[in-house]
């Protein structure tokens, strides 16, 4: 009976902490490059969503149209970067923030008048089978999601760490003066990190949205997001994942254990309280960039 | 590569006048935020395959200097408002520094700026970033550099933050190389080490100059090693050129030798009072 239980926490957890972690993964490669922090994100994932809805209601096949909406959504991150960012080069971290906080107003308008509020089914593109283990039921959709995120995620981390376009990038990460000293094309680095946030934000929609009913409200999910970055750290790629799951699975236990006796919002505070703690006790998160201090 | 040997001072061969600057700077003027003016009509050359020295204490303008001919000088709202930068025949001021780079000018700054968080390695491919490298291109870019400095091969998957600041100054010097430049910027390599690692260091820079034929302008505070090395040098004071010659002119030099090299003319420390006394005159003066 606990073990069921303690399983189905696990399932939903894991499932709960990859989506959130695709969600981190965009704010990462974001942030990293010109230290700005997208609030935007989830609206990100919202517009992927609806935009792969859209082209699947024109009948098409359903990879095409999610890698016809990842190619859309790289070329709106490109133009965000170019016209939203780009001219507030030199402006303080406040005024980009501040840029990202209109975009996040600006794509939540636009997904509620071409959406509108009602709740559609996102098409089953990840199958619909259930296993059963013990009686704990899992969903094909949720594994294959879960394998989704979890294979993007090593893939970013791999590319930052060992391919030269990613070294670049986390140069550029690192000090923006340095990698121009040595030749890095500083702004074309930001451009691809918002491209590749915005193809991100497409594989998240893939792998979290199949078989789901789904409304503009998703983008809220960015904010529990925010304290898997924090707690991965800001710079973390491959953190994120591990992140997502402790979060994930600390909800889940809250859901299960806690909810009952607060009305439902011990889960909902769950992900709240840990950041304020990771905020205190470890500020750069359990994978991020503190400066190296040498005695 | 062999082992370094000893040497007295850089090689005779190009120790003469140079025929074909690298780099011209003709009577440059720099301001930050388009009002605050460092450098005042300054000019320089430095001829294919020569050391040069640029010397001063420290606020005279040395590091606005080779920022200005790097473009680095940009991020800090700095601008060439006069005068003229010339490298390999092209117009380099005021560009984009990613431009520079390209066309073979590294500057390595000041304060062996390594990217912390990435590893030795790292820190040399992202330098890769002008150059076309294809992987055998870049492994044999990695091996002469590992080459020059045998210690970051053995480091190679250490995070650059973690090194000691002498291993750090090689990293930076090292990572320049990587884009095969043809004229190095170095900003105040000696700065916070020991002798001896600022002897190893210099053995390394005049090495490089020898081996590799790679120009290089060299920004120190320690006139004495850097005229060990450079074939001729300049004195930056107040953001003007107050002296230049070769190395044996400046190393001979009585102004030079009591202010800059700590030697009087009877062969004594000046006290620091008398050098004081001598900023103040030049001040007036100036
Ligand atoms: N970003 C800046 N803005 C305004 N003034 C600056 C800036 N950087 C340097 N300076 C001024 O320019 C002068 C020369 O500085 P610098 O070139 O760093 O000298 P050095 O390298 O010889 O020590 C100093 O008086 C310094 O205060
Ligand atoms: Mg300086």
């Amino acid at each position: 009976m606990l073990w069921e239980t303690l399983l189905r926490v696990l399932v939903s957890g894991i499932a709960n902490g990859a989506i959130y972690a695709s969600v981190a993964v965009g704010f990462s490669i974001i942030y990293r490059s010109g230290k700005v922090f997208n609030i935007a994100q989830g609206e990100m994932l919202m517009l992927a969503t609806f935009m792969a809805m859209t082209f699947f209601g024109m009948g098409m096949n359903h990879w095409v149209a999610l890698a016809l909406t990842a190619t859309a959504m790289g070329l709106l991150g490109l133009g965000v970067e170019r016209f939203v960012l780009r001219p507030l080069v030199g402006q303080s971290e406040m005024a980009l923030f501040m840029a990202t906080l209109g975009l996040l107003l600006v794509l939540n308008g636009l997904g509620v008048i071409m959406f509108g509020t009602e709740p559609r089914l996102f098409p089953d593109v990840l199958g619909t089978e259930r296993w059963l283990v013990g009686t704990v039921s899992i969903k094909q959709s949720a594994v294959l999601g879960t394998a989704l995120v979890a294979g993007s995620v090593a893939g970013l981390a791999w590319f930052f760490r060992s391919t030269r376009t990613g070294l670049f990038m986390t140069a550029v990460a690192e000090s923006h003066q340095i990698a121009r000293s040595l030749g890095v094309n500083v702004q074309r680095s930001i451009g691809l990190s918002w491209a590749i946030a915005g193809v991100v934000a497409t594989i998240s929609a893939a792998a979290f949205m199949s078989g789901r009913s789904v409304s503009p409200e998703i983008a809220s999910i960015a904010f529990v997001a925010l304290p898997v970055v924090l707690l991965s750290g800001l710079e973390s790629i491959g953190g994120v994942m591990l992140g997502g799951i402790i979060v994930g699975v600390g909800q889940s236990m809250a859901a299960a254990w806690l909810d009952p006796y607060t009305e439902g919002g011990a889960s909902l505070l769950f992900p709240f309280a840990l950041m304020m703690l990771i905020l205190l006790f470890r500020p750069q998160g359990l994978f991020g960039w503190k400066r190296v201090e040498r005695i | 590569m062999q082992p370094i040997v000893m040497q007295q001072g850089p090689p005779p061969a190009s120790s003469a006048a140079p025929i074909a600057p690298v780099l011209s700077v003709t009577n440059v003027e720099v301001r930050y935020q388009g009002s605050i003016l460092v450098l005042k009509n300054v000019s320089l050359t430095v001829g294919e395959g020569e050391v040069v020295a640029l010397l001063g204490s420290n606020g005279a303008g040395k590091t606005t200097t080779l920022k200005s001919i790097s473009s680095l000088i940009q991020s800090e709202e700095g601008r060439v408002t006069e005068g003229q930068i010339h490298f390999l025949g092209a117009h380099i001021h005021n560009q984009d520094p990613v431009s520079t780079v390209r066309r073979g000018l590294v500057q390595v700054m000041e304060g062996r700026r390594v990217l912390e968080h990435m590893s030795v390695e790292q820190n040399l491919i992202v330098a890769s970033a002008p150059i076309k490298a294809n992987r055998q291109r870049l492994r044999q870019a990695l091996d002469e550099i590992y080459g020059v400095f045998p210690i970051l091969a053995e480091f190679r998957d250490r995070q650059s933050g973690y090194l000691s600041g002498g291993q750090q100054q090689m990293l930076v010097i090292g990572r320049a190389l990587m884009a095969k430049p043809r004229l190095l910027l170095l900003d105040e390599p000696s700065l916070g080490l020991s002798p001896l690692l600022v002897h190893t260091i210099f053995k390394s820079i005049a090495r490089i100059n020898r081996e590799l034929g790679t120009s290089i302008l060299l920004v120190e505070q320690n006139a004495k090693v850097a005229l060990g090395v450079a074939h001729r040098g300049y004195v930056l004071e107040n953001g003007r050129i107050v002296m230049e010659g070769t190395r044996h002119e400046l190393l001979n030099n009585e102004d030079l030798k009591e202010f800059y090299l700590g030697i009087s003319a009877t062969g004594q420390r000046k006290s620091f009072k008398d050098i004081k006394q001598y900023r103040r005159r030049r001040r007036w003066l100036g």
